[in-house]
């Protein structure tokens, strides 16, 4: 017969092994969240950016097609930043161009400048999940990293490509979002990813994104100068590739101002 | 006058410190078919090129545009023509922007109107759509502040619209008789005209207030002698005056996710009367329906002129709905279908598909139809009738 002393003591035994699966489900969210903060925070400071990058487009049958462009960014104090991207090729959108205003706790603002008509049209933001160009890429996948848009799971250590990395799986907070989650492999030494895994709405793995080619610019912002996205459901596969990074330059805020568009030539 | 223009940009060019030159361009060749009638042909083909020379003047914060435009039709002899879509000089700082010269401004929020649209002249008889402009000389002079944009124009030199010729299948029963063209102002068109103009975006909205003070670019179309139609071809021929105008006006749009409110509005006084047009729209897309990265948008529009019946546009009253099909694939491939009716008679509509798509790197099609419908003789559009046509459009981008 079980006494009141002994269901008691099986009692608080059982709350207390509870409690403990609680507390490591937490941790590993907690640990998921620091890595992913640090990986932010390494990168701050950045200020601007110049890049002049190319990507190719590959279909399953070999088939490759060129997009050039220039991408001109802005970091801002409160933690905004303002993106201006000026296509180079293929020659007949050569000149269009995108701004962005992207803001942590306000929806972003975008516009497109036609050259031909020399028009600029607000559009709407929310096509994150959209392709960009017509590439494997999505908006979604081309805006930087925010730890705020996401929730974490930190799920194990593992070695990718002879770096040890921390691998962990994340949930879009946006509705919008393409994808059910993201696993990725950062690396230990400087917490740049390496590997990106995407996740779809039914939880079948869609891409892998790849980075490789990492350079170091200003002494502390490393940037991957190869970047490729996979897509394992239809085969076809994008690479980006920057022709060059420039940090730091002379940029003020009134060159992504919309009245600016109209001087790109 | 434009001959001198180029001459003096040309040289410029030449013994300015030039750094980065580029130079771009486009030639297009059109075939458009249409009815065959008595005295038109059936086949209406052209070829068209324009190129532009960009400098960057080293050193300084500034560049020199040039673009070219000319068009040869084998139709329509008032087509054949060319232009100085841009020739000028731009110069800025941290917060202003100087521009002299020839060029193209673009104002409005609207796609199936251009209310406000008013700097540039119309090249009517390059594009239907009523979207191709003749380049304006202008001064200009921007702000770029926080609290928003102010821009300033001086516009020397008015630029007549041309119209299609006899031979056009687009010229809705009309001939003008641009050598007789009559002014208000003594100064015909040697007028200087002013603009002013405010634009900002806050949050969702972007807003423009405008003030225009002068020589109206749209015509009044007067018979001159009692109507007598050309005994050959049936057209009424007709003269233009442009009159002296003062227009406020206003463009908005609110962007708030997948929806886009817009709206467009003037009121213009000339020496007679006071008048006004406004055009209001909604724009919803759905984006990557069905998982297949296809965008599908849908468009309306409503537009009111005052005017009614002596109204420039083809419904004074009107109904715009389109839907736009973005395929988001590596050739950029769209489609674009629009309806138009009027609400005072909805017997009076015009319907438009057109679908475009690039082919390898260089190269772009655009596939368009267009089709009038009117039942009552007297009104514009029954004798736009005569327009109603397909194209094909094959582009060479360099």
């Amino acid at each position: 017969m079980l006494n009141r002393k002994t269901i008691s003591l099986l009692l608080s035994f059982a709350l207390t092994i509870q409690a403990e699966n609680a507390f490591a489900v937490d941790e590993q969210e907690q640990q998921g969240l620091t890595i992913s903060l640090e990986r932010m925070n390494r990168d701050k400071g950045w200020q601007n950016s110049v890049a002049n990058l190319e990507m190719l487009l590959h279909n399953v049958r070999g088939d490759v097609a060129n997009r050039k462009m220039t991408i001109k960014s802005m970091e801002l104090d409160d933690d905004s930043s303002k993106t201006l991207s000026i296509f180079k090729a293929p020659r007949d959108i050569k000149n269009t161009a995108m701004l962005a205003y992207s803001y942590n706790n306000k929806a972003n603002e975008n516009w497109i400048f036609l050259p031909a008509l020399k028009r600029i049209k607000r559009i709407s933001s929310s096509n994150q999940s959209g392709p960009f160009m017509g590439s494997e890429f999505s908006y979604e996948d081309l805006a930087s990293f925010e730890v705020d848009k996401y929730t974490y799971k930190f799920l194990r250590n593992e070695k990718y490509e002879k770096q040890d990395c921390f691998v962990v799986e994340a949930y879009p907070i946006d509705e919008d979002s393409g994808y059910k989650k993201t696993i990725t492999w950062i690396d230990h030494k400087h917490y740049r990813a390496q590997k990106v895994d995407y996740y779809d709405l039914k939880d079948d793995l869609l891409k892998t994104q790849l980075y490789a080619d990492y350079k170091l610019h200003k002494n502390k912002h490393w940037r991957a100068m190869k970047i490729k996205m996979q897509n394992h459901q239809t085969g076809k596969m994008t690479e980006l590739n920057w022709l060059d990074f420039t940090f730091q330059t002379e940029m003020t805020e009134q060159e992504f101002s919309t009245a600016a568009l109209r001087r790109i030539h | 006058m434009m001959t001198k223009l180029l001459l003096i940009f040309s040289l410029l060019i030449v013994f300015s410190n030039i750094k980065a030159e580029e130079v771009t361009g486009i030639t297009s060749v059109e075939t458009r078919l249409f009815k065959a009638s008595d005295f038109r042909e059936k086949w209406q083909n052209s070829i068209m090129t324009e190129i532009e020379w960009f400098k960057d003047i080293e050193d300084s914060d500034s560049t020199l545009v040039i673009k070219v435009f000319g068009r040869y039709d084998t139709q329509d002899k008032n087509r054949t023509h060319w232009d100085v879509r841009e020739a000028n000089w731009l110069t800025f700082g941290e917060d202003w922007e100087l521009r002299v010269g020839f060029g193209k401004v673009f104002w409005g929020v609207t796609e199936a109107t251009h209310l406000v649209d008013i700097i540039n002249q119309t090249d009517v008889v390059e594009s239907v759509d009523g979207e191709a402009k003749l380049g304006q000389p202008l001064l200009s002079y921007t702000m770029i502040r926080d609290w928003g944009n102010l821009e300033l124009f001086v516009l020397p030199y008015f630029r007549e619209r041309r119209f299609p010729g006899a031979k056009s299948h687009l010229n809705a029963g009309i001939l003008v008789d641009i050598d007789n063209t009559g002014y208000e102002s003594s100064q015909g068109n040697k007028h200087v005209d002013f603009a002013i103009r405010y634009f900002h975006n806050i949050g969702d909205w972007d807003l423009g207030l405008h003030y225009f003070r002068g020589t109206n670019r749209e015509p009044q179309l007067f018979s001159l002698d009692s109507t007598e139609r050309n005994e050959q071809n049936n057209l009424v021929t007709l003269t233009p005056y442009y009159d002296q105008i003062q227009q406020y006006g206003l463009d908005v749009q609110s962007t708030k996710g997948q929806w886009l409110f817009k709206i467009e509005s003037i009121f213009r006084q000339d020496s007679l009367h006071a008048y006004g047009a406004i055009s209001a729209g909604v724009e919803y897309t759905f984006t990557d329906i069905f998982n297949s990265a296809i965008d599908l948008g849908f468009l309306g529009e409503l537009s009111r002129d005052s005017r009614h019946e002596n109204a420039p546009t083809l419904l004074d009253k009107g109904l715009f709905s389109g839907v736009r099909l973005s395929f988001n694939d590596v050739q950029s491939s769209a489609l674009l279908f629009g309806y138009s009716v009027s609400l005072s008679n909805t017997d009076n509509n015009a319907i438009f598909a057109e679908g475009s798509s690039r082919l390898g790197d260089n190269w772009t099609l655009t596939l368009d139809a267009r089709i009038y419908a009117s039942k009552k003789p007297e009104e514009l559009l029954f004798r736009l009738k005569q327009g109603n046509h397909m194209s094909m459009t094959l582009n060479y981008h360099f």
